[in-house]
């Protein structure tokens, strides 16, 4: 990888981190407790929620990074 | 940051480092990463109950981004995984009968633990000798990186079975094999993942390399294909025993995310036989944990 790439890759990941660091206080810290009381009174809703939630977070980081990747090239390098 | 489900205090900085380490050799190796991220959680301080059930649930998230990624390179094969997947998902629940037995024996613990390490010692060798066997093949035979198999013989008895119904494999680049002996080998891994109470992606992409015939790239794919489903469905039923938390799956999945692309990725800058050559260090990194927790006398946690 050039070293220009490797800037950019930096670069994309720091924006990366921000990100994702917004997406952690705001939407997981908020979900946060009524997951807490989704487990504590219906463990089924809980099971069926967490994995909704995982995929669906799944999905939308997978379509950020394909786009940070895409950005320096990196799928096409190969 | 408290995870009030599981009761924990945990950086959520340290999650997303697990999640982007296990992410990236999940990504690479086609492993679901569990023989790593487990012990690092549970150094954390996650109860062992929710590291085995959490896991499942990050599992399943890093899996399905890295095998999407795998299927555009074109490294999925979807009918072998689907195959495999009937083959597993009974040999599963033979291994869980198997340590029903065992249990009622007595030492169970220590049987799985040390069945597990000599599993990971033998797979972790062979699979060194092979791939060091392949690439001095590429340099002195001077043939194509993905035909240097170090180790054919086994791949070409099991395609001279016969055994109807015989089925083709275009994505995996196998003309006819036997439906049976791709059931058998989903089974046998499904039985030492039940037994041993892993994932069983460390089992799996060798076997499919070595057994089936499978090129490395796509039994890679077509492992983590296979995870989705199988991570999916232990997701659920730890999750209805109250072993998930999923706010901890999901800080580890924002790490892995991005190493799970990368992982992939990085896979086409490698020929197969340096892969498997890399990957022969992960089961003696397994083994090494293994022992460690046996010899503390946590033998209890393994399973």
């Amino acid at each position: 990888m050039p070293n220009s790439n490797l800037k950019t890759l930096i670069i994309e990941f720091t924006i990366y981190g921000v990100l994702v660091t917004i997406y952690a206080l705001a939407a997981l810290r908020w979900v946060s407790q009524p997951l807490n009381q989704l487990f504590n009174t219906n463990i089924y809703a809980y099971a069926f929620v967490g994995l909704v939630l995982i995929i669906a977070q799944c999905s939308v980081l997978e379509r950020i990074t394909s786009f940070i990747l895409e950005r320096f090239d990196l799928h096409n390098s190969e | 940051m408290e995870f009030p489900v599981s009761g924990v205090i945990i950086n959520p900085v340290y999650l997303a480092g697990i999640g982007f380490l296990v992410g990236m050799l999940g990504g690479f190796f086609g492993v679901g990463g569990g023989f790593i991220a487990g012990p690092l959680m549970f150094l954390s301080g996650v109860p062992m109950n929710f590291v085995v059930g959490t896991d499942l649930a990050h599992m399943t998230g890093k899996s399905l981004v890295a095998a999407r990624r795998h299927r555009i390179l074109g490294n999925v094969d979807i009918k072998l995984g689907t195959l495999m997947i009937v083959g597993t998902i009974i040999g599963v629940e033979i291994g869980a009968q198997l340590v029903e037995l065992i249990k009622n024996m007595g030492m169970a613990n220590q049987i799985i633990g040390w069945s597990y390490v000599a599993i990971l010692l033998v797979i972790g060798t062979f699979t060194a000798i092979e791939s060091i066997r392949a690439i001095k093949m590429i340099h002195t035979q001077k043939i194509d990186a993905k035909e240097a198999i170090g180790f054919t013989g086994l791949t070409k008895r099991v395609q001279l079975i016969k055994l109807k119904p015989m089925i083709s494999l275009p994505a995996s680049g196998i003309e006819s094999i036997s439906l049976w002996v791709i059931l058998f080998s989903g089974l046998i891994t499904g039985i030492l993942a039940g037994f041993l109470g892993v994932g069983g992606g460390f089992l799996r992409m060798p076997l499919m390399v070595y057994v089936l015939g499978v090129p490395t790239h796509v039994a890679i794919g077509t492992d983590l294909f296979e995870i989705v489903f199988s991570a999916g469905f232990g997701t659920i039923t730890h999750a209805i025993k109250g072993n998930v938390d999923i706010m901890i799956a999901l800080f580890m999945h924002t790490g892995a995310a991005i190493g799970a692309q990368i992982g992939a990725v990085a896979t086409h800058h490698f020929n197969g036989p340096r892969i498997r050559l890399l990957f022969s260090g992960m089961p003696f990194i397994g083994a090494i944990l293994v022992i460690a927790r046996l010899l503390s006398g946590a033998a209890n946690s393994i399973h």
